[in-house]
């Protein structure tokens, strides 16, 4: 540091903070990334033999097609269920739109896997209980089905709840935060509902539709806990079991298609919403309180809304309490087959407590980080303009595009070799911490930059010219002005790293299991689906529990949270 | 709150996040890898820990496989934390083949176990016989209805019952796959072979990551013909769950579970600990309540879940050193078999 240098001048210095958040940012997505991309393109020399061997393989090749099915799947379906709903609860006086508006958050706080266990007790084609209920109320002659969730429309349906989550909370605000006035114009010039929304509502929504589709789309891409389940052939699936056979080049080649699959969506939606400033509302002026459709439309949402909820939540969970509390699966609805005992087992079972204690701290400890260094890079990018923002702003987004399971290899492969071996990260609390960091990232950058978008500059521009420096513009202007954003942000990311399983999967060590891992291994026989429902059953209401304190936390500090209420 | 609390707060969150991950103190313990479930294990565990006051024993398990990648991955981070491994010993032989992984050990009363499960070099310590049979949901299948042959597992009457371990997790699984490809494939190739997968493909045999969760398919119903290991179905007989079991007549493949010391271990005195213990009497006779096997000692009483005695099955030993150098290549041909 030059002498004579303050404090201040260095803070307030914009290469500074912009080389902060990119060596941020290259620690954490450009060395992984990097390192397993050349890994996937070298063998005593540059070859594409890795990706050749991938395609030449029928297995990886279904894998492939199968990922890329069940996303496109989920993307479509999220919008044709999340749109109505969404549009429901921001547009009409339908009843129970805090209740969706619940539901949508529950089921995105709630792991994947979770919903795939009670599907699976519940559409199992043998000895599913819906499955047996169909059979017995339309006397069908079969010992098996109709349904079948062992398949990869199985995979579609259990993948939803999140898909439409994810697109529901990006359109709701949308909805609410379009000026009115401007539908109202396009009425006046004798134009129908039905081309109000397509030609006016539906261009200015098109940042969230794509956003929340984009989500729905590179979440099922990414999801390893569902298929695991239902034992079918994806990539994610593909890329463990390349692992468990230390072929660290086929699971690099593997991750790295899977990725390009990613980011070629990211790419689509980047060039579809490149004008950032069209979606500005000046001055974070809120539509939020027109008045809804009433009548048969608000009903007909209500019943959507209803439906939905049992589908998602009740129904599902619901089964997954009275497994919990039997004493024997097998034993059934048999009198004397009820207890508490799967719940006291897994209580009283100290590898649960400590794997709780890590995925809190992880995720505490994750979100913290991920706000604080989402807001540096999202100021850099938004703000300061400097040459090379563009890269930073691509580096904080690639996250989104790569999931758990490619990163875990990325970072395996990197951590298990020189030099970066020497730290000792490798199956430990580190590694783990580097992936939820990295994976988790978007979230605090975009959540950031959405803010400062829709923030005028105006604000900061005054505070500066009436003489205050960089620093303590942020500090009074600009933090101030985004706190309910950067609660938002850290809520989001610890409710979504606390159930992480993706990237945990691979990088668990003996003593750095987390709560997801140590569910599936119960699942996976170390104490049976009756254990597994308990255990599940637990960790949902202690993370609703989490949820509704943080909740009532940013309430009071930001003077209300909403989300899609 | 105020700022200064909120920030307290945020920093206490942090800094707690991180101490919280130091490893409890304890003078003495003993970390062990395992693919036993920790309800089976624990029996075993609770009663060592109970012989020797004031040692604890952490156990970790996954599945065969996966374990074998994880202890490998240790081995190559040149960090690997478990002491003892239990292992099927084709698995052993496999870690000791790339590795030398294993520090040889005669643990005392060795000389108690049957001949053919010790090993040559000490490398393991046998702790269980391990057999396949076929288990079934009684309250799905009467035991009269109940297929009594491996090769009736591919008739279509079956079609979407039966569920089996897939090699890509689970190791044991490839002592079935050898006994039906290789050992029974040569005796009787028109029903067994490579072809008798392709046949279990065709009738949907549905395939999981491990015995443990077969078994629970098997006792739910959802697949109530299970290809699984005594382990499991002692296990569901222990839990008082509908089950039972068949000995297919062409006989059953016969694996031998066992545990290493690891020659990185760091509590090697306390590993011995655990060698001796598995093969003494209290241990043997722990077998069937714990981990499901049976024992290897002649000196201890066993029936089988279903009462059968130990002549009463036809064991095949498996052949442990092809397997162990095969295990890529058979696991490849059963996912070309079976189409999965």
């Amino acid at each position: 540091m030059a002498r004579g240098v303050t404090k201040r001048a260095i803070l307030d210095r914009p290469a500074i903070a912009w080389a902060i958040a990119a060596l941020w940012l290259a620690y954490l997505v450009a060395i992984p990334i990097g390192y397993m991309t050349v890994d996937s393109l070298t063998d005593d020399g540059l070859t594409l033999a890795a990706y050749v061997d991938f395609f030449e393989d029928p297995k990886l090749r279904t894998a492939m097609r199968n990922s890329l099915t069940v996303a496109a799947g989920v993307a479509v379906l999220s919008v044709l269920v999340g749109a109505p709903l969404a549009f429901g609860v921001a547009r009409t006086q339908m009843r129970g739109r805090s209740l969706v508006s619940a539901a949508m958050i529950v089921c995105l706080v709630s792991p994947d896997f979770l919903l795939a266990m009670a599907y699976i007790a519940l559409a199992g084609p043998n000895a599913g209980y819906f499955n047996q209920a169909l059979r017995a109320v339309f006397e069908l002659k079969t010992e098996s089905g109709p349904l079948n969730i062992f398949t990869l429309w199985g995979l579609v349906l259990t993948a939803l709840p999140h898909g439409v989550s994810y697109f529901f909370l990006a359109l709701v605000p949308a909805l609410r935060n379009v000026d009115p006035a401007l539908e109202e114009a396009s009425r006046v010039q004798g134009a129908g509902p039905i081309e109000t929304i397509r030609d006016v509502t539906l261009p200015l929504m098109r940042p969230a539709l794509l956003s929340g589709a984009l989500l729905a789309f590179s979440g099922s891409l990414a999801m390893y806990g569902p298929p695991h389940m239902l034992r079918l052939n994806v990539l994610t699936i593909s890329i463990r079991e390349s692992l468990v056979r230390l072929d660290f080049k086929a699971a690099s080649a593997a991750s790295m298609v899977l990725i390009l699959m990613s980011l070629a969506a990211l790419v689509l939606y980047r060039h579809s919403t490149r004008q950032a400033e069209r979606f500005r509302t000046v001055g974070g002026k809120s539509f939020s309180e027109r008045a809804g459709a009433e009548g048969r439309i608000a009903a007909a949402f209500t019943v959507l809304g209803i439906v939905y909820v049992l589908a998602v939540l009740v129904v599902p969970y619901g089964g997954m309490t009275v497994i919990s509390l039997m004493k024997s699966v097998g034993m059934g609805f048999s009198a004397g087959n009820w207890s508490f005992d799967n719940y006291r087992a897994v209580l009283g079972d100290p590898a649960v407590r400590k794997a709780a204690t890590l995925s809190v701290s992880l995720a505490a400890a994750t979100a913290t980080l991920v706000t604080v260094m989402g807001f540096v890079v999202a100021y850099v990018v938004i703000r300061l303009k400097l040459r090379g923002r563009w890269l930073l702003d691509y580096m904080s987004i690639i996250p989104l595009a790569v999931p758990g399971t490619a990163l875990a290899i990325a970072l395996a492969v990197v951590y298990l070799n020189p030099p970066l071996n020497a730290l000792g990260l490798y199956g430990g609390f580190g590694i783990l911490f580097v992936a939820y960091l990295t994976r988790f990232i978007t979230f605090g950058v975009r959540t950031s930059q959405s803010s400062l978008i829709q923030l005028s500059p105006e604000f900061e521009e005054a505070s500066r010219v009436g003489g205050a420096s960089g620093l303590k513009t942020v500090a009074l202007i600009t933090l101030p002005m985004m706190r309910q954003a950067l609660v938002y942000a850290w809520l989001l990311v610890f409710v979504l790293a606390l159930p992480e399983l993706s990237a945990s999967i691979i990088l668990k060590g003996i003593h750095t299991q987390t709560l997801s891992t140590v569910l599936l291994d119960i699942w996976n026989g170390n104490g049976g689906l009756a254990q597994a429902c308990a255990f599940g059953m637990t960790m949902f209401a202690s993370v609703g529990l989490l949820l509704l304190i943080a909740a009532a936390i940013a309430k009071r500090a930001s003077g209300g949270l909403r989300i899609g209420t | 709150m105020d700022k200064k609390a909120r920030v307290r707060l945020l920093a206490i969150a942090f800094v707690g996040a991180l101490v919280a991950q130091a490893p409890a103190f304890a003078q003495q313990r003993l970390t062990i890898y395992s693919a036993y479930e920790n309800s089976q294990i624990a029996p075993l565990t609770k009663a060592f820990e109970a012989k020797n006051p004031g040692v604890a024993v952490d156990h970790f398990r996954q599945p065969g496989e996966e374990l074998l990648a994880t202890i490998e991955l240790e081995l190559r981070a040149r960090s690997p934390k478990a002491d003892v491994v239990g292992l099927n010993d084709a698995s052993i032989a496999y870690l000791q083949r790339r590795h030398d992984a294993f520090e040889p050990y005669a643990a005392k009363d060795v000389d108690k176990a049957r001949v053919e499960m010790r090993s040559l070099q000490n490398v393991f310590t046998p702790a269980f016989v391990n057999l396949y049979l076929i288990h079934y949901n009684t309250r799905k299948i009467s035991e009269a209805d109940v297929p009594k042959s491996w090769a009736e597992l591919a008739d279509p009457k079956w079609k979407n019952q039966i569920a089996m371990a897939d090699p890509s997790s689970s190791q044991s699984v490839q002592s079935f796959v050898w006994f039906i490809a290789d050992h029974l494939g040569k005796s009787d190739p028109a029903k067994f072979g490579w072809d008798y997968f392709k046949r279990m493909g065709a009738n949907g045999v549905h395939l999981e990551s491990s015995h443990g969760t077969i078994r629970d398919l098997t006792v739910s119903g959802e697949r109530p013909i299970g290809i699984n290991l005594l382990a499991n179905a002692q296990t569901a007989k222990n839990r008082g769950e509908p089950t039972s079991n068949i000995w297919p007549r062409e006989g059953v493949p016969g694996e031998l579970s066992a545990f290493g010391l690891l020659r990185a271990s760091k509590n090697k005195e306390l590993g011995k600990m655990w060698l001796d213990f598995v093969i003494s009497p209290e241990g043997q006779g722990l077998m069937p309540a714990s981990l499901g096997g049976a024992p290897v000692r002649n000196d201890v009483a066993y029936k089988y879940p279903d009462g059968s005695s130990l002549d009463q099955v036809k064991i095949i030993p498996v052949d442990s050193a092809f397997i162990s150098e095969n295990k890529r290549t058979q696991a490849r041909k059963f996912h070309d078999a079976v189409g999965k």
